[in-house]
C-alpha cells in the first residue's frame, strides 16, 4: 500500500512536472536525465550478472545513427526508426556479446571499452560521406504523430518529447521490473551471487548473460533512437567512453543493488546538482571525481541505499 | 609496396608495440598481484610524460636525469593513490574500478584545467637518422625499442629477485602467501610503484616522439589493456609477442587501411578471445 502511495506521488510528479517547471531548459535537463536512466537501468542489468560494460555508450550510439541514418538516407517515419535501431543493436551486440560475454570478467570490461573507443575513430573518420565524418548527421527530421480529428502533429517543443521520454522511460522500467520478478530475473540474481554455483545448478550461465547483455543494449539502441530525434543531429564525440564511464558513475552515485530507483536517482543527482552548483565543462569533471571518491570511499550503498538504511534506522528507534 | 616503406612501417610498429608493451607490463602488474583494474594507468603515463618534459625539454636537465625523475614522481603518486584511497577498498572490485575512474578524472580535467589543452612538443634527444635499405629511421625510435626491452629485462630481473617472488606468491594466493609471513599489504604498495614508474618511462619516451597533451593518455592506454588481455596478464613474453602484434597491425594498417585499422585490431582481439578466452598465454582466472 505504502510502495503504491509513493509510486503514485512520484508518477503524478513527473506527468505534471512540464506545468511545475516552465524554462525549456530545466525541461531538457529532465529529458537528459531520462536517456541516462535507461543507459544505466542497462548498465545495472548487466553488472547483475557479473558483466561489467565500459561499452554502454558505444551501443547508445549505435542505436543513434542506425536511427539517423535510417531517416535521413531512407527517409522512414520516427515510430519505424525507434524498434529498428533497438533491433539493429540488438543484433549486433548478439553478434560481438557471442564472442565477448564467454571469458567475462576482465576481458569482457577492456573488450567493451576498445569497442566503444574503436566505434568512435571508425564513426569520425571512416566513409565520411555515409557517417559525415567528426561533423556527424544533421538535420535529422522530428517525430511527428498523427491523431484522429486533429491531424499530424509535430514534436516541437520540449514539453512534447518530455512526454515522449517519460513513455519512454516507463516502458523500460516495465520491462526490467517484469524481467527482474520473473524465473529468468532470479536466475541473473544467482548468476550475479555466484557464477561457479549457478553453473553447477544446472543454469546456463553464458546464454543468461548473452541474454542481460543483448537486453540492455537493445534498450540503450532505443534510447539512442530518441536523442537522435531529440538532438536533430550526432556527433561521434557525444559516445566517446567517457560517457559510458559516467554511467557506470551514475549507477554508484544511485547504489548498485537498487536496479529502479538508483539509476534515476543517481541520474538525476549527477546531472541536477553540478547544475545548482553553476559548474560546468571541465570542473564538472573535477566534481564528478571527487564525488565518486567520496561516495565509493564514505557512502558504499550510494545515495539511494544510504537513505534506506537511514530510514530503517530511523524506524527502529 | 616498396621495401622501404615496408621498413618504415616495420620500425613504426615495433615503436608502437615498444610502448604498448611498457604501459601494458605496468598496469598488469598492478592488475594481477593487487587485483586492482587501475583506470588511472594512463594518466599515470600522461603524467610521467608532462614531468620528462618538465625536467629535461623545459629545464633542460639530462634525459636520464628527466626519465628517473618522472618515474619517482609517479612511483610517490601511485604509492600516495594505493595507501589512502585503494588500500580502504581492498577485496571491493567495483568499487577500487570506480575509485581509479575517479582519480583519472580529477587527474586528467586537473590537467586541462592548470595546463590547458595544447600540444607541447620538444626538441628531439638524438638527432641523425640511418639509413635500412633506403628507408630513414630515426635514431629515437630505434633508442626507444632498445630502451623498452632493456626494461623489459629490468623487470624480469626484478621478478626473479626476493620481492618478485613474493609478488608471485600474492597474485597466485593473498592469504597463503600473507601465512608465509610476507607483508601482503607491503608488496601491494611495491606492486603499484613499480607499475605506476613504468608507464612514466612509457611517457617518458614517448614525449620527443609526439607531442605531450593531456589527452594523451587514452588511445594508448586502450591498446596497452588489450594487450594485457590478450597476452593473458602475468606474461611478459607474452606481453611482447601480443603488443607487437598489435603495433604492428596499427602502422600496416594504418598504410593500408587509413583509420579503419582500429576495427583490423579489434576483429584480431576478437577472434583470439573467441579462440583463447583467457589470453594466448593466459590461465583461467578469475576476478
Amino acid at each position: 500500500m505504502k510502495k503504491v502511495i509513493i509510486l503514485l506521488i512520484v508518477g503524478s510528479f513527473l506527468v505534471l512536472l512540464p506545468f511545475i517547471v516552465r524554462s525549456p531548459y530545466y525541461i531538457h535537463l529532465f529529458i537528459i536525465i531520462g536517456i541516462y536512466s535507461i543507459l544505466t537501468m542497462g548498465f545495472l542489468m548487466q553488472l547483475r550478472v557479473g558483466l561489467i560494460s565500459i561499452g554502454v555508450a558505444a551501443f547508445w550510439g549505435i542505436g543513434a545513427y542506425a536511427s539517423a541514418l535510417l531517416a535521413t538516407r531512407l527517409g522512414l517515419s520516427f515510430w519505424l526508426c525507434l524498434p529498428v535501431a533497438g533491433i539493429v543493436t540488438g543484433v549486433i551486440s548478439l553478434g560481438i556479446g557471442s564472442i565477448i560475454v564467454r571469458p567475462a570478467g576482465i576481458s569482457f570490461f577492456i573488450m567493451t571499452l576498445a569497442l566503444n573507443f574503436i566505434l568512435v575513430q571508425v564513426l569520425g573518420t571512416t566513409y565520411v560521406e555515409l557517417f559525415g565524418g567528426w561533423g556527424g548527421i544533421s538535420s535529422i527530421p522530428r517525430p511527428s504523430i498523427f491523431i484522429l480529428f486533429f491531424g499530424s502533429l509535430e514534436f516541437v517543443s520540449k514539453t512534447s518529447y518530455y512526454y515522449l521520454m517519460l513513455s519512454l522511460l516507463l516502458l523500460t522500467i516495465l520491462v526490467f521490473y517484469s524481467i527482474y520478478h520473473s524465473r529468468i530475473g532470479r536466475t541473473f540474481n544467482t548468476i550475479g551471487e555466484s557464477p561457479m554455483l549457478s553453473e553447477s545448478l544446472g543454469i546456463n550461465v553464458f546464454r543468461c548473460r548473452l541474454a542481460a547483455f543483448v537486453i540492455a543494449n537493445f534498450f540503450s539502441g532505443l534510447a539512442g533512437s530518441f536523442y537522435a530525434h531529440y538532438q536533430g543531429f550526432l556527433v561521434p564525440e557525444a559516445f566517446d567512453f567517457w560517457k559510458s564511464i559516467y554511467v557506470q558513475i551514475y549507477s554508484i552515485f544511485g547504489g548498485v543493488s537498487y536496479l529502479i530507483w538508483g539509476p534515476i536517482v543517481g541520474s538525476a543527482t549527477a546531472v541536477i546538482i553540478p547544475e545548482f552548483l553553476r559548474i560546468t565543462g571541465l570542473l564538472e569533471a573535477i566534481f564528478y571525481g571527487i564525488l565518486i571518491l567520496v561516495i565509493v570511499l564514505f557512502l558504499p550503498a550510494g545515495i539511494v541505499g544510504s537513505l534506506c538504511q537511514a530510514h530503517k534506522k530511523y524506524m527502529s528507534r | 609496396m616498396e621495401i622501404s616503406t615496408i621498413f618504415q612501417c616495420l620500425i613504426n610498429g615495433i615503436a608502437l608495440a615498444a610502448i604498448y608493451v611498457l604501459v601494458a607490463s605496468g598496469f598488469s602488474l598492478v592488475l594481477g598481484v593487487t587485483r586492482i583494474l587501475n583506470f588511472a594507468h594512463a594518466e599515470f603515463y600522461m603524467l610521467g610524460a608532462f614531468t620528462f618534459y618538465a625536467i629535461s625539454g623545459f629545464f633542460k636537465f639530462n634525459w636520464i636525469l628527466g626519465i628517473i625523475g618522472s618515474s619517482l614522481a609517479m612511483a610517490v603518486l601511485g604509492g600516495v593513490c594505493y595507501w589512502f584511497i585503494f588500500r580502504p577498498l581492498y577485496g571491493f572490485f567495483l568499487r577500487t574500478v570506480a575509485a581509479s575512474i575517479g582519480i583519472a578524472l580529477i587527474i586528467v580535467q586537473g590537467t586541462v584545467v592548470v595546463i590547458g589543452e595544447k600540444d607541447f612538443f620538444m626538441s628531439p634527444l638524438f638527432s641523425g637518422s640511418v639509413n635500412i635499405a633506403g628507408a630513414t629511421i630515426s635514431v629515437e625510435r630505434l633508442i626507444i625499442c632498445v630502451f623498452s626491452l632493456l626494461l623489459m629485462l629490468i623487470l624480469g630481473i626484478i621478478l626473479k629477485t626476493k620481492v618478485g617472488k613474493a609478488m608471485y606468491a600474492v597474485a597466485e594466493d593473498q592469504d597463503a602467501a600473507a601465512l608465509q609471513g610476507i607483508n601482503v599489504k607491503r608488496i601491494f604498495l611495491i606492486a603499484m610503484c613499480l607499475g605506476c614508474a613504468m608507464a612514466a618511462v612509457g611517457g617518458s619516451l614517448v614525449a620527443p616522439i609526439f607531442s605531450v597533451n593531456s589527452h594523451m593518455g587514452g588511445p594508448v592506454f586502450i591498446m596497452a589493456i588489450l594487450t594485457t588481455i590478450l597476452s593473458g596478464h602475468g606474461s611478459i613474453k607474452g606481453a611482447i609477442i601480443v603488443g607487437s602484434i598489435i603495433g604492428l597491425t596499427e602502422s600496416f594498417g594504418y598504410y593500408f587501411l587509413g583509420s579503419a585499422n582500429l576495427v583490423l585490431i579489434f576483429f584480431i582481439a576478437l577472434v583470439i578471445i573467441y579462440f583463447k578466452p583467457f589470453g594466448i598465454f593466459g590461465r583461467v582466472h578469475q576476478i
